[in-house]
């Protein structure tokens, strides 16, 4: 018995030697360069830890030494692409001419799926390439990414899923724990999401995009000191970050420091002309000027929009929303036709989700025109109609529509309603400023007057930061009045 | 029961296999490599994080940060789960070390730690470091200590239980101290250092306890429930197993490791009481002495241990565990002093040369060159001088005056660690003189005896011998010695009782005999407690105590064995001191040693005896043969036409075989041959007895039946009736060829008539002297020309050959009909040469005496024409041996 079982042993033992001696290189792609390979392995390594540039020189160096490696151009041409470098395409395309050659169909799937990443940055076309390379290797660390990024763009509910499965296989693959983060903000998991997000910053220290994405998740909580560092951190390792520039700056508007965002906003604004970035300056600067009740500055910025971006669809939304201000319905009328007419044009009409995003502004529209006759009844119910058809947003983005909704119950003599919605905003982020007045008006005519006090005690600690002309100081004042605190240290 | 009760009842039980001996060895072997791994991996310079890990987890959790850390700038705590190090996600422990492992001490690296719900990214300073904390060099000698002290002990004798428990215990606490480390766990080292270091810390208490429940005797409930011994080992097993489950698998470690300190106290506790109750049953003061430096060692090595490092708990600093460490060192030294000084667990030592002695030495001579170059250096500098001359001489003259200095204390040492030996040397010298001596042993008992008494101030004593010379059940009081002296003037006074004649003594004589050291007689209230023993050990052990029991109600205190070349000669029993004052060291050496000598001399003496009486009877033998040839005719007489011839042949030891042949002044001839019963003077004594009656009875006119009837009588007043003679008497007429004949119980004589017939002459009565009375037959027979008389003693026909085969009567009527022609001194030569053909002995078992009678076809006349034996020279010998 003993014998046969030391037998068997010595058997495993000398299959095991021959193995590790006769086996042959390890690789998953095809190289006629050991170094090459290694190269090869070193720029993924970097890559995943978002070292692009040392990824580009390591991928670089590889496919020098072994021009035929079509997996390094694919790589290379990846890692062009998120350095934003001009030879992206032509790296592409060199990767998939050589992927033709690959006698493997897996390897040369695989190849293929990297360099169309290249073609249509973040969004994979290759969902049948990646399907292929699944089915044969479940595991397979690329088309698990190309697949987790693919459902992160399209909000699919298995993004995160689909990461934590990245993840499993290969945890130092830094950009996951970013899209990660992302998605459990979106869901609400704030904590989960600066989990991920601060393990993101741990591997990419050097990097401002993670300190970027943790600052806005802060700021999103109402974080703003913290969420304010992570900016700052994020814009002394890259100066010219222009998403922390804009954050920081939405941060000091949110506290009530309109000037100092807006200098930093409008620095911004300057230097990203003619971007999605510029535009989206400008929808905030509209809505916070609009919040704080500064509707002369909110009608210029909308003039401003208009004037730079005189033909995007959204211009037309803003120019009927100016044309009603300005008391012009029927121009207002036909600026939101246009406006309807321009994005039906643009989309798929029968897309559900730009049919409901179509839906979305014209409840908004309706409820900012009720809001300004002082139908707040009728403006509530658009609000509520809108809120109905944003299941997939945010908490946290909802904020703004909850607390118009709000006001629009407050006004129209609903302050539980009202106070109910600055609960649901103030839960998610407890230092904006116009939830928290309205929590305490509502409070107030609610009877509640604890709650208002509550509300008073946190603006106390706000307050004394932000404008000294800032129209909310006045209802501030007065509801201080009303309710009878100790001023703030 | 004695000091070394356990080491033999455990070791008789099961002998040691020399496998089993390999295997300790092995294991030795295998403690030493493991601390010397351990001392390699504590030495090994590392970058560290201050921090020590839980192991068995998916992520990495901070158990500790020890106060090592506390100056660096770790922000590392407790419970922190490390998600990251140095931009690097990691899954595993070893992750995290291989990550440390290519970091450089001294450098600043980021960990991303979860602490509680928060994640946090906090710098921490890696810290170059060694696991050997600042006293692991201390520990490193003590593992040494225990290690070459077990390994003495081991190498000494491994037969013993204890012995073995001993020598493992040692190893345990070797690896204990060696693997005593600042814990970390990045390296796969530190996991089997760590590892070895709990199985220590588990087992060792577990052993410890169990060594001193079987030390320095065995307690009677582990012979009794054998599986309790193993049963000390389940608890520690199993947390062990725990330990290492939770270590690698488990989430419960914080709860184990507080366990090992509970463990520890728990049965360092018990193990030291144990040892306590041990040392305080003891009233044999030999046992006490043997075990009181090494109790006193365990107790200050062991309690500062308990106190200052297992009941904290691990929860106080270095300097405090160091301090209850110290003291740990007094185990092994006190137990190898003990061993050394004492033979305890009988490990026989070199005493001269011994480790303490060795050390203590060592110490002298370091001293004293210590001094030697500090008083070089103060005359140097007084003298001013800086050449080397001058340091050489200065030097020189400081040897030269503390050498007396180093004579001195090497002096107060010497005799200090053999005083005893010394003084006991000083003691016996008067016995050494005074014993060889004496020759007779009741002298030698009575007078080495009475010293004792008196020295040692004890009533009496008495010596018991073994029945037969091989080990006995049953001892006899061999004698006795009382003290008479100024202490005690009068034994009488004494009211000891006395010494019993007898002593069964089987298991306790077994014990004596294989530890050869006293046996003290206590009835103590332990005992087995059971009915029947299951073992032989246990058999033995109520055998022992029962004759325990029987031995103090005889009074007896002390048992005090007396061997020559290993084997008990004797016993000497001592009752209790008068006043009942213990018996003291020295008193049980003295005894050790004289009963040494006594049963030397005691041997000698009985050979010298048994050569006396040898002698003796040699000399009575001598003159045993001298009677008996005397008893026997000078000259066979010549008769005209009768061929006689007679022979006596004798044995090793001289019986009372006797002839006679007288002529009666009316011409006939008396032939008388007799056997008397016994051996040696006695018999020779009763057949000149008889032979003198005999010859004054056959010269009267009396009938042969009448003869005898009156020496029956003669013999039965005179001598005791257990002895006695068978005799054949004859008268034989030569006119007339007529013989007339009685036999007193003699072997019937043989006639072979010419015609070849055979007759035997059987009448006659009982032997002569065994009884009163009795009648004697008597017959007349006429011989006709041509008949033998054969006549012979029953050493004849009873002799026996190698087959156990009697010569018998048959044969000799065979060899009497081969033999007709022949003439009657060839007939007893033939009947001789095929009696020592037949036993095949040269020395035959009995005296044979042959006598025969022929009647010549020519002859007739009277006996003074008979005369051919003497004219011819053919007379046959008159007496004769095998070997001439």
């Amino acid at each position: 018995m003993k014998t046969s079982v030391a037998a068997i042993l010595s058997a495993l033992v000398v299959l095991a030697l021959a193995l590790l001696f006769l086996g042959g290189p390890d690789r998953d792609y095809t190289t006629s360069s050991g170094t090459a390979y290694e190269l090869y392995e070193t720029g993924v390594e970097q890559l995943y830890a978002v070292q692009r540039a040392q990824a580009v020189v390591s991928f670089t160096e590889a496919v020098t030494l072994d021009p035929n490696f079509a997996m390094a151009w694919a790589m290379l041409s990846s890692a062009q692409t998120l350095e934003n470098m001009d030879h992206a395409v032509e790296s592409a395309a060199i990767a998939d001419s050589l992927a033709k050659l690959l006698p493997n169909d897996l390897e040369r799937a695989k190849v293929q799926l990297v360099a169309s990443g290249t073609k249509r940055a973040n969004v994979f076309a290759g969902d049948s390439l990646i399907t292929f390379i699944l089915a044969e290797q479940p595991d397979d660390l690329l088309a698990n990414i190309a697949k987790a990024t693919m459902l992160f763009y399209h909000r699919d509910e298995g993004a995160a899923d689909a990461f934590l499965h990245v993840l499993k296989i290969e945890p130092n693959h830094a950009m996951a724990y970013n899209m990660l983060g992302y998605l459990e903000a979106n869901r609400g998991d704030y904590d989960a999401a600066l989990e991920n997000l601060r393990k993101y910053a741990f591997m990419a220290p050097d990097l401002a995009n993670p300190h970027d994405s943790l600052g806005e998740v802060l700021s999103w909580m109402g974080r703003y000191d913290e969420a304010e560092k992570e900016f700052l951190t994020a814009l002394r390792l890259q100066p010219d970050f222009h998403y922390s520039l804009v954050n920081l700056g939405e941060v000091y508007m949110h506290r009530g420091q309109l000037a100092k965002g807006l200098e930093i906003l409008e620095g911004v604004r300057e230097q990203v002309t003619g971007s999605r970035l510029e535009r989206n300056i400008d929808e905030f600067l509209i809505r916070t000027y609009y919040e704080f009740e500064l509707y002369e500055e909110s009608l210029r910025a909308i003039d401003s929009y208009v004037e730079r971006s005189p033909d995007t669809t959204s211009a037309q939304y803003f120019k009927a929303i100016a044309a009603f201000m300005h008391g012009n319905e029927e121009t207002s009328q036909e600026h939101l036709d246009i406006f309807r007419a321009k994005l039906a044009a643009r989309n798929d009409p029968d897309n559900e989700d730009v049919q409901k995003h179509m839906q979305r502004m014209e409840h908004q529209f309706a409820a900012f025109i009720a809001n300004t006759r002082g139908d707040h009844e009728t403006a509530a119910a658009e609000w509520s109609a809108m809120l109905d058809l944003t299941e997939r947003a945010a908490p946290h983005e909802l904020w703004w529509v909850l607390w118009r909704q709000g006001e629009s119950f407050l006004a129209s003599g609903h302050p539980r309603k009202a106070l109910d919605n600055a609960f649901a905003i103030l839960e998610v982020n407890p230092q904006l400023i116009r939830p928290l007045l309205l929590m305490a008006h509502a409070a107030l005519d609610a009877g509640e007057p604890e709650i208002a006090r509550k509300a008073l005690r946190r603006l106390q600690k706000i307050m004394p930061a932000a404008d000294p002309d800032l129209p909310a100081q006045e209802s501030y004042r007065r509801l201080q009045s009303e309710i009878d605190l100790p001023a703030a240290p | 029961m004695g000091l070394l009760e356990s080491s033999s009842t455990n070791g008789q039980g099961a002998s040691p296999h020399a496998r089993t001996r390999w295997v300790h060895l092995f294991a030795s072997l295998c403690t030493l490599g493991l601390c010397l791994f351990a001392a390699v991996d504590a030495g090994k310079m590392r970058p560290n994080d201050g921090t020590v890990w839980l192991l068995g987890r998916p992520e990495v959790t901070v158990f500790e940060v020890p106060s090592r850390t506390s100056d660096t700038a770790s922000r590392l705590e407790p419970g922190d789960v490390i998600l990251g190090i140095g931009n690097t996600m990691i899954e595993s422990p070893q992750d995290a070390a291989n990550i440390l492992s290519r970091q450089r001490a001294g450098t600043t690296i980021q960990y991303l730690v979860k602490r509680g719900e928060e994640i946090r990214s906090l710098p921490v300073s890696l810290t170059e470091f060694r696991t050997a904390g600042r006293f692991y060099l201390y520990y490193g000698v003590l593992a040494l200590a225990y290690w070459v002290i077990g390994m003495l002990v081991f190498l000494r004798g491994s037969e013993q239980q204890a012995v073995r428990l001993f020598f493992r215990m040692c190893l345990l606490f070797a690896i204990f101290f060696m693997t005593n480390l600042d814990r970390s766990s990045y390296f796969w080292g530190d996991i089997i250092t760590q590892n070895a270091g709990a199985m220590a810390r588990f087992f060792l208490p577990a052993i410890f306890l169990h060594f001193f429940l079987i030390f320095p005797e065995k307690r009677f409930y582990l012979t009794r429930f054998p599986w309790l011994e193993p049963a000390l080992y389940l608890l520690p097993l199993l947390f062990y197993i725990q330990f290492t489950i939770d270590q690698f698998f488990g989430s419960h470690a914080p709860r184990i490791y507080n366990t090992r300190w509970l463990i520890l106290g728990t049965y360092f506790s018990a193990g030291v009481l144990a040892l306590m109750q041990s040392y305080l049953r003891f009233r044999d003061p030999l046992q006490r002495q043997r075990i009181r430096i090494l109790t006193i060692g365990t107790l200050a090595g062991v309690l500062p241990f308990l106190a200052f490092t297992v009941l904290p708990g691990g929860r106080v600093g270095d300097n405090i565990v160091f301090l209850g460490t110290v003291p740990m060192i007094a185990v092994p030294l006190s137990f190898g002093y003990s061993i050394a000084r004492y033979q305890v667990m009988k490990i026989e030592v070199l005493l001269k040369r011994s480790l303490v002695y060795t050390m203590l030495t060592t110490g002298v001579y370091i001293l004293y060159v210590g001094l030697l170059l500090g008083l070089g250096a103060i005359l140097l500098r007084l003298s001013g001088q800086t050449s080397q001359v001058a340091a050489v001489t200065a030097t020189l003259a400081a040897a030269a005056a503390l050498w007396p200095v180093r004579l001195h204390l090497q002096g107060i040492l010497d005799r200090r660690f053999f005083r005893s030996r010394q003084n006991l040397a000083g003691a016996l010298q008067e016995f050494s003189q005074e014993i060889p001596q004496i020759i007779q042993q009741e002298e030698l008992i009575d007078r080495i005896g009475g010293r004792l008494c008196i020295l040692l101030d004890i009533p009496m004593l008495a010596v018991y011998r073994p029945e037969t010379a091989d080990q006995s059940l049953v001892w006899h009081l061999a004698g006795a010695a009382q003290s008479v002296s100024y202490a005690n003037p009068n034994p009488e006074d004494d009211h000891s009782p006395p010494c019993p004649e007898k002593l069964q003594l089987s298991a306790t004589a077994k014990r004596l005999e294989k530890f050869n050291e006293p046996y003290w007689i206590e009835r103590r209230g332990a005992s087995l407690g059971m009915r029947a023993a299951a073992t032989r050990e246990q058999a033995e052990l109520m055998q022992r105590l029962q004759e325990r029991d029987a031995l103090a109600d005889a009074g007896m205190a002390l048992l005090v064995p007396m061997l020559v070349h290993a084997r008990l000669v004797g016993i000497i029993a001592l009752p209790p001191k008068r006043g009942g004052d213990d018996f003291q060291l020295q008193d049980l050496e003295l005894l050790s040693m004289v009963a040494g000598q006594i049963a030397l001399q005691m041997e000698n003496t009985r050979l010298y005896e048994e050569e006396l009486k040898k002698q003796k009877l040699e000399e009575q033998l001598g003159f045993a043969r001298t009677i008996q040839s005397r008893l026997l005719p000078r000259q066979i007489p010549e008769i005209t036409g009768i061929d006689l011839a007679a022979c006596n042949i004798t044995s090793a030891e001289v019986s009372g075989d006797y002839y006679d042949l007288i002529e009666r002044s009316d011409g006939r001839l008396v032939i008388i041959i007799s056997d008397v019963s016994g051996k040696g003077v006695p018999a020779s004594l009763l057949a000149s007895s008889l032979q003198a009656s005999m010859r004054a009875h056959c010269q009267t006119s009396c009938s042969p039946s009448e003869i005898l009837e009156r020496v029956n009588l003669y013999l039965h007043e005179s001598t005791d009736p257990a002895h006695f003679a068978t005799l054949f008497l004859a008268i034989f007429d030569p006119e007339t060829n007529a013989l007339c004949y009685s036999s007193g119980g003699h072997n019937s004589p043989v006639l072979r008539r010419a015609d070849g017939s055979i007759e035997l002459l059987e009448k006659g009565g009982l032997p002569l002297g065994a009884f009163d009375f009795g009648t004697y037959e008597e017959e007349t027979i006429t011989l006709a020309p041509g008949d033998t008389l054969f006549m012979y003693t029953d050493g004849l026909t009873e002799t026996r050959n190698s087959v156990e085969e009697e010569f018998g009567e048959e044969r000799v009527e065979r060899l009497l009909g081969s033999s007709y022609e022949l003439s009657a001194a060839h007939l007893l030569d033939v009947m001789h040469d095929e009696l020592r053909s037949f036993s095949g002995r040269a020395v035959a078992d009995d005296d044979v005496t042959l006598v025969a009678l022929k009647v010549q076809q020519t002859a007739k006349g009277n006996l003074s024409d008979l005369s051919a034996y003497g004219k011819s020279g053919e007379k046959p010998l008159q007496k004769r041996s095998y070997d001439t």
